[in-house]
Order: C-alpha cells, then structure tokens, then sequence
C-alpha cells in the first residue's frame, strides 16, 4: 500500500483505544497491508510486554475450577459459525467491513447527494449511534475544500482519488486531522467509492460547500 | 512456578490437557484481570470477562504461531478484543482477527525468529528506555486503554503533541529492536 494510517493511529488501534468507526477502517486497510500489520505486530509486543509486567489481581478462590466448567458448557453450546466460512476474502468489500454491509458495494443503499455523487451512511453500533459515511463519486468530480474539526479516516474501496498529499488507490487510508485541509478529486475512469470515518464535523471553506455539508452531515 | 517457555507452547498445542493449561491460566489470568479492573471493570465482570478471554485462548491455542510474535503478544490481542467486544458491550466487533481469516502474510526468515522470552524483555527494555514523555503516552495507551483525546486532557497537551510523542516511541522502540525485528 502506498498510503497508509499515521503511526500514531496504528498505535491507539494496537491498543484498543481506537473507535470502533476507525478501528474498523483500520482493519479494513491491514488486511492487504502487510507493512501495517508488522507496524502492529511490533506494537502488540508492546502491549505483551505490557502484559507481562502487570500486577496479578488475586481471582475468585474457585476461578480454575470455574472456568473449566464455562469451558464444558462453552463446547456444549453451537459455536458461532467462523469468519473463514462467512466472509469472502476475494470481494472489493474488506472482511471487517462485510459483517456491516454485505459482500457486494452494489447491495448499499445510495441517495442523491449532490451532482456526481452519492452517499450511503450505515450505522455500526447502536448504541453509540456510530456510523460510516460511504461516499460514491463519479470519475472527474470535486470534494469541496475543507478541513476537520476532529480527525477523519478515508478508506478508498474502489476507484482512486488525489488530493494534496498524492494519489490513493483502493485499499489506501487517508488520516487527516484539524491541521490537515484538502480538496479530493476522483482520478479513476471509474467511479470512486469510498468510506470515511470522522470524530467531528468536517469544515468546508465555501458557502456552497456548507450547504454541501448540511445536506451530508458529515 | 513452571516457566511458559516456547516447549511448554508447543506441548500444549499438541496434548491440549487441563493440568498444562491451569499453569497458563495461573500466570495471565490474575493479569488479565488486573488490567480490565484498571480500565473500568468491577471485580465480578473483570473475572467473567477475564473467564471468556481464557477459554478464547484455550479454542485458538493451535492457530499461535510463535514465528509471528511472542506468546504474551499473542494473548494481549485476544484479551484486548475480548475487551473491547464486552468491557464496552458493543455490538460487533471492530477488530477482524487476522489470524483467524487467514490472510496470507510475508514469510518470516527463520534467522529472524528469536526466541520469544528474549524479545518480551527486550521490548520491556526498550520501553524502559524511553524519555518519560514518549513512555507516559505509550502506557497510557496500552495500561489506560486511553484514546488519543484523553491523553492530550490528561496531560493538557495539544493532540498532535500526544501523535508526536506516539511516533517517536514508537521509532525509537523500533531502532532499538532492529536487530530482533523486521
């Protein structure tokens, strides 16, 4: 991959401190990244290393004898089906995205959003009202400039964009955050599809690009 | 206490039998819990959560891979997803195992296996021998499960200070764990 996640990113996602927006984008991108999976292959040594030194924390006075028989119980129960059977590895849709949105892109629900481009929101917890923004643009066509409140992760699925920091290809992440400002362009002859996560508001710097915005609410 | 040594592993993944796993379950179970309890668990649901985590370890035990990372790295992951899937009950799960999806990775030269004891302490020694600042932010990460927001409030810190600080942990723990690392 050319365009990978800010290391400071791929070190909360090491953690476990990521999001669950982000972390999923996150896990979206490492599946075809093997620079980024050793980038968190060396982390988790951290977080083993880590492990290790922490203090023991005394347990229950039966917990071995509790957990074999959780373990029983556990095998008595139907397991739940695993990933390699229900997940498509050859799809455009990452596995770690296809539990929310199905093996096929052309499944989502796209709405009008503005000439050229079309969105799809998909909630990912309820509870949290989190959500993916997934944005379809047509070939040629301009994201108004804007900058971030918070930080925003892109995931391309399909197609490719440029902006001021280069080109991204399918599978590429592009991690910006209040400092960055940019302006993507779809550069692929083919649509470009792809999926954003943010932690605030994006600002656009045009009043057209603010209507842009309250129609798209991200 | 019986040491956890890459013999021990491999006897296990092969016999898989309750009185070798009670000396895994002793070491990392009281750990497991300490830091669920750390981040936010009572004790009860910090040992049930701590129960599933283990019985996780105990199901996947024959996809560890000792050439991928250490043992202690390997459970790390497993407990942090268990965490995050119920210390924080949401309602899918964010983190993919990679493992299990099976996603074809590099090979690793068997002249960069080391034995995985060694690279545990030398990772604690190269965190060890970060500057305070860049340490403080790494074990607020990985101890405090603290998101990148939190550190910058609790060390009233811009955010990019806390990134900064991340990346240059991270580079310095990377240079001084070359020579056991790719």
């Amino acid at each position: 991959m050319k365009n990978c996640p800010d290391l400071a990113t791929i070190i909360s996602y090491s953690s476990g401190a990521l999001s669950k927006s982000f972390a999923l984008l996150v896990s979206s991108h490492i599946e075809k990244c093997d620079h980024c999976r050793r980038n968190i292959d060396r982390c988790c040594e951290m977080g083993g290393s880590f492990l290790d030194a922490e203090e023991n924390t005394a347990l229950e006075n039966n917990s071995y004898a509790l957990f074999l028989d959780k373990l029983e119980e556990s095998k008595n129960t139907e397991r739940q089906l695993s990933v390699k059977d229900t997940f498509d590895k050859s799809s455009e849709v990452p596995v770690s995205l296809q539990r929310h949105i199905g093996r096929d892109l052309s499944s989502l629900k796209w709405s009008f959003l503005a000439p050229g481009i079309k969105k799809c929101s998909v909630k990912i917890d309820e509870k949290e009202n989190k959500h993916l923004t997934f944005l379809k643009i047509k070939s040629k066509k301009k994201i108004p400039e804007h900058s971030h409140l918070g930080s925003e992760l892109t995931l391309v699925l399909k197609g490719s964009f440029d902006d001021e920091n280069g080109r991204y290809m399918a599978g590429d992440i592009a991690d910006h955050d209040h400092t960055s400002r940019h302006e993507p362009v779809v550069t692929s002859d083919e649509d470009c599809v792809c999926v954003i996560a943010t932690d605030g508001p994006l600002i656009f710097n045009s009043l057209i690009a603010n209507i842009f915005q309250s129609i798209a609410r991200i | 206490m019986v040491e956890i040594s890459k013999d021990f592993i491999k006897k296990f993944q092969a016999e898989k039998n309750k009185k070798d796993f009670e000396i895994i379950f002793n070491f990392y179970a009281p750990k497991i819990k300490s830091l669920l309890i750390r981040n936010g668990a009572e004790f009860t649901l910090a040992e049930d959560i701590m129960h599933d985590t283990m019985i996780n370890i105990w199901d996947k035990i024959h996809m560890y891979n000792p050439q991928k990372g250490s043992f202690s790295s390997w459970i790390y992951t497993i407990a942090r997803n268990n965490r995050i899937d119920l210390l924080r009950k949401k309602s899918s799960q964010p983190y993919t195992d990679i493992s299990e999806i099976d996603i074809p990775s590099d090979n690793e030269n068997s002249q960069e296996i080391v034995e995985r004891k060694s690279l545990t302490e030398q990772v604690q020694n190269a965190i060890n021998l970060l500057p305070d600042k860049q340490k403080k932010v790494i074990e607020l990460s990985f101890k405090n499960d603290m998101t990148q927001d939190e550190i910058a409030t609790e060390l009233n810190v811009p955010i990019g200070t806390v990134k900064s600080r991340m990346r240059l942990a991270y580079q310095k723990m990377k240079d001084n764990l070359k020579d056991i690392t790719s």
